[in-house]
């Protein structure tokens, strides 16, 4: 049953991954991909849990988009590469959230009406 | 869990063989997976945690696909930024005026000239071939290892020569003054852009390395 809620919910989440991104960067300067996974792990409350096979292309793609720039610091005798979001990728956040609260809106219309 | 310089390299070389074959794919799995093991605080041994961390990965199996996966992404991202390249240099008023020069040079040199036309040619042909030759030691020299931007960076500046080599075999020899300077136009556009392309994956490389 578990796995089944996982499942639908990850289906659910997939589309606003790139969302989940941008906002995460909005509010931090700068983050790493574990951190990412880690922070929406956290934030969720472990309902939601983003795949590395899932979090490392979108972040490339939103790099290759020129929404995000890399910076790469040496830590604990390691590489660590930080993403952040350049200016363009700030403008496009305002615009993805938009959408999003827009989407939510429109569900909350069909499902609940009374809310809406 | 504190990680030793021993042990990073130990999963470092882990995903080599296993078939993640270029360093800056690898990067940020390192990076990943070390983390994971360092946020364990239960009293299992690094072997252990080290197989748990790649489960919860999912990289206990499949890392030959995820570089493949890596490498076709990666294409994609620079044969983009190749013909953005290519677009932008032709929008560019400086640069368009500068290629119609060219062309109208070449061209004046097929009709006046026609017995150089072919070692003009060769100049054309030569020369950016002798900046790649450059190129390819200048980051020999860095020491980038085998890393996917790098290969795409020189597939990409490459790019010109490939697509111009069939071209010029299927025009037939009589009309060979006529086409070669459209042709050569062709060739410089591609080249330019493919610098351009290299160059950046040439600074991401560094960059990734650390040493930008």
């Amino acid at each position: 049953m578990y796995i089944c809620i996982v499942m639908s919910n990850s289906k659910l989440y997939k589309g606003s991954l790139n969302t989940i991104i941008l906002k995460l960067l909005n509010e931090n300067d700068k983050m790493y991909g574990y951190e990412i996974t880690q922070r929406v792990k956290e934030l969720t409350k472990g309902e939601l849990k983003i795949t590395e096979g899932a979090l490392y292309p979108a972040l490339h793609k939103l790099e290759a988009e020129g929404l995000l720039d890399v910076e790469v610091a040496k830590v604990d005798n390691r590489l660590r590469k930080y993403y952040k979001l350049t200016e363009s990728g700030t403008k496009e956040t305002v615009s993805k959230l938009e959408e999003l609260a827009e989407y939510i809106k429109t569900m909350q219309a069909l499902v609940n009406p009374k809310l809406a | 869990m504190k990680l030793t310089k021993e042990h990073i390299k130990y999963v470092d070389e882990y995903l080599k063989n296993q078939g993640v074959i270029y360093w800056d794919v690898r990067l940020e799995m390192v990076d990943h997976l070390v983390s994971d093991i360092e946020n364990y605080s239960g009293s299992a041994d690094f072997k252990a945690v080290f197989n748990r961390s790649l489960q919860k990965a999912n990289w206990d199996k499949n890392l030959k696909d995820i570089n493949t996966q890596s490498w076709k992404s990666t294409n994609k991202i620079y044969r983009k930024l190749h013909s953005k390249e290519m677009i932008s240099l032709l929008k560019q008023p400086k640069s368009l005026i500068g290629f119609i020069l060219f062309y109208v040079l070449l061209n004046r040199i097929a009709v006046l000239f026609p017995e150089n036309l072919k070692i003009a040619a060769f100049i054309v042909l030569g020369v950016p071939l002798l900046i790649l030759i450059y190129e390819l030691i200048k980051s020999w020299r860095r020491r980038l290892g085998k890393s996917v931007n790098m290969q795409y960076g020189i597939f990409y500046f490459s790019f010109g020569i490939i697509m111009t080599n069939p071209l010029l075999q299927l025009i037939p020899k009589p009309y060979m003054n006529t086409w070669l300077p459209l042709v050569l136009t062709l060739y410089l556009v591609m080249m330019t852009a493919g610098y351009r392309v290299y160059k950046c994956a040439f600074k991401k490389a560094l960059k990734l390395k650390g040493i930008d």
